[in-house]
């Protein structure tokens, strides 16, 4: 993968889109995290963990994360049908799977721990800002947690592997798309989808671009974490 | 030199008894929350800077009345869980949003805990705060609480859980303290800025 070749919107191959985030913005939730990824806006909140209702789904040894990625309607250029489309259910699952794996749910037993995660403005790459923005939320939120989850998508578009898609370059004749979270610092791969078809070299190196990216989320994640607690400072009433 | 920590973030691979929010992983010690790292002696813990409060038997914690059944009520204590006080502990009748304190005695494996010691609270205002403020809300020696009482001529209660009871002359004033407090909890010479605070406005 060079990292040369300029892409569309002026970026190289390996070149992350600008990355705002913002934490504590709802104050009701007990963690929650406002992210801008380009195009892509977030917002996810979570509360919890708390007594689970029905009863009948808690689990007496662990608490249930239940992570919802919802669209919004106006998301899309076309107006989207708010009901929860095949998509929106899957990529809630497997997002909760890899969310859950990063916390110590053994910790609160029969609760449940509610992640909700709203698009506002799509422009591919959504499920991977969804699960940083959670997962700083999470953290935002003081769950134990065995680290931060970083998620990026990286891909081949016009012959060239490149890391973090647009809309544009994913509807390119010979895309490929990848997501893949990582669990940092500890480097685990958690969640890992692809579309379309690729060789093994290639294969190889959208992983390495991905977790090039995601090392660079990683370092962005912490410094908003440690930014929001600054230890010096004017005591303010 | 005190340092703020992130989830997963590498502390030690020295062999340390391990305290509060941190775990162990091929003989090296990480951080589980976001805190501040304490790493006096021979143990190693950080202090969380939120979360929700996990009861600990002996605590002493502030809760309410809930809701009521035909043997007992339900209590609220900013927890995860809810607790069941049965009627045979008490001497006479509750309503719902009665304010108690009593002490955790035991905590069963379902994760239900038994209180006793259980005392109700007279007519007096809740303020909530989080669990992981406690500290920094009763200060070194009480040194803290001792300022808050004194120039707000207030009578405190502070919970393990983070629930505050307080019976004030000047309510308004005792509650941008305690928001003071919490919101610069992670700050040092705290107690000094506050008692500056108080005497500013104090009537």
């Amino acid at each position: 993968m060079s990292g040369e070749n300029i892409r569309g919107d002026g970026r190289k191959n390996n070149e992350l889109r600008p990355i705002s985030i913002k934490l504590g913005v709802v104050k009701s939730a007990d963690g929650s995290c406002y992210l801008e990824w380009g195009k892509n806006t977030v917002l996810a909140t979570v509360h919890g963990p708390r007594p689970i209702f029905p009863k009948h789904m808690a689990d007496s040894e662990k608490a249930v994360v239940n992570y919802r990625y919802r669209m919004a309607s106006f998301s899309v250029p076309e107006r989207k049908s708010p009901v929860p489309a095949k998509r929106d259910k899957e990529i809630s699952l497997v997002s909760g799977f890899a969310l859950e794996s990063s916390i110590y749910t053994e910790k609160f037993p029969n609760t449940v721990i509610d992640v909700d995660t709203i698009i506002f403005s799509s422009n591919a790459g959504t499920r991977a800002a969804a699960l940083t923005a959670a997962t700083l939320a999470c953290a935002d939120a003081g769950l134990p947690m065995k680290g931060l989850i970083s998620a990026v998508a990286a891909g081949r578009a016009n012959g060239d592997i490149i890391l973090d898609l647009t809309k544009d370059e994913e509807d390119a004749d010979d895309a490929v798309d990848t997501a893949c979270a990582v669990l940092m610092p500890q480097k685990e791969i958690v969640l890992l989808q692809m579309d379309g078809f690729v060789e093994k070299e290639d294969w190889k190196k959208m992983i390495s671009a991905a977790m090039s990216g995601a090392e660079k989320i990683y370092e962005l994640q912490k410094k908003v974490l440690l930014d929001k607690y600054p230890l010096e400072g004017e005591i303010n009433e | 030199m005190r340092k703020i920590v992130t989830p997963g973030d590498f502390l030690t691979d020295q062999r340390r008894k391990l305290g509060q929010n941190v775990y162990l992983k091929e003989g090296k010690v990480y951080s589980s929350v976001l805190g501040i790292l304490s790493d006096a002696g021979d143990s190693i813990s950080v202090i969380a800077l939120n979360g929700v409060y996990s009861p600990v038997v002996g605590d002493i914690i502030v809760c309410v009345v809930s809701s009521e059944s035909f043997n007992g009520y339900v209590l609220e204590f900013n927890s995860y869980t809810d607790t069941f006080l049965p009627k045979s502990l008490l001497s006479k009748e509750l309503k719902i949003g009665t304010m108690l304190f009593a002490r955790i005695k035991n905590i069963n494996a379902n994760g239900s805990i038994e209180l006793d010691n259980v005392n109700i609270l007279p007519k007096g205002r809740l303020f909530v705060s989080s669990c992981v403020k406690v500290p920094r809300l009763i200060g070194k020696n009480d040194s803290m609480l001792n300022v808050l009482k004194q120039h707000t001529k207030s009578n405190i209660l502070i919970g393990r859980n983070g629930w505050i009871w307080y019976d004030s002359k000047q309510p308004e004033l005792l509650e941008k303290a305690f928001g003071m407090i919490i919101t610069n909890s992670q700050k040092s010479n705290l107690t000094e800025s506050i008692k500056q605070f108080l005497e500013k406005y104090e009537k």
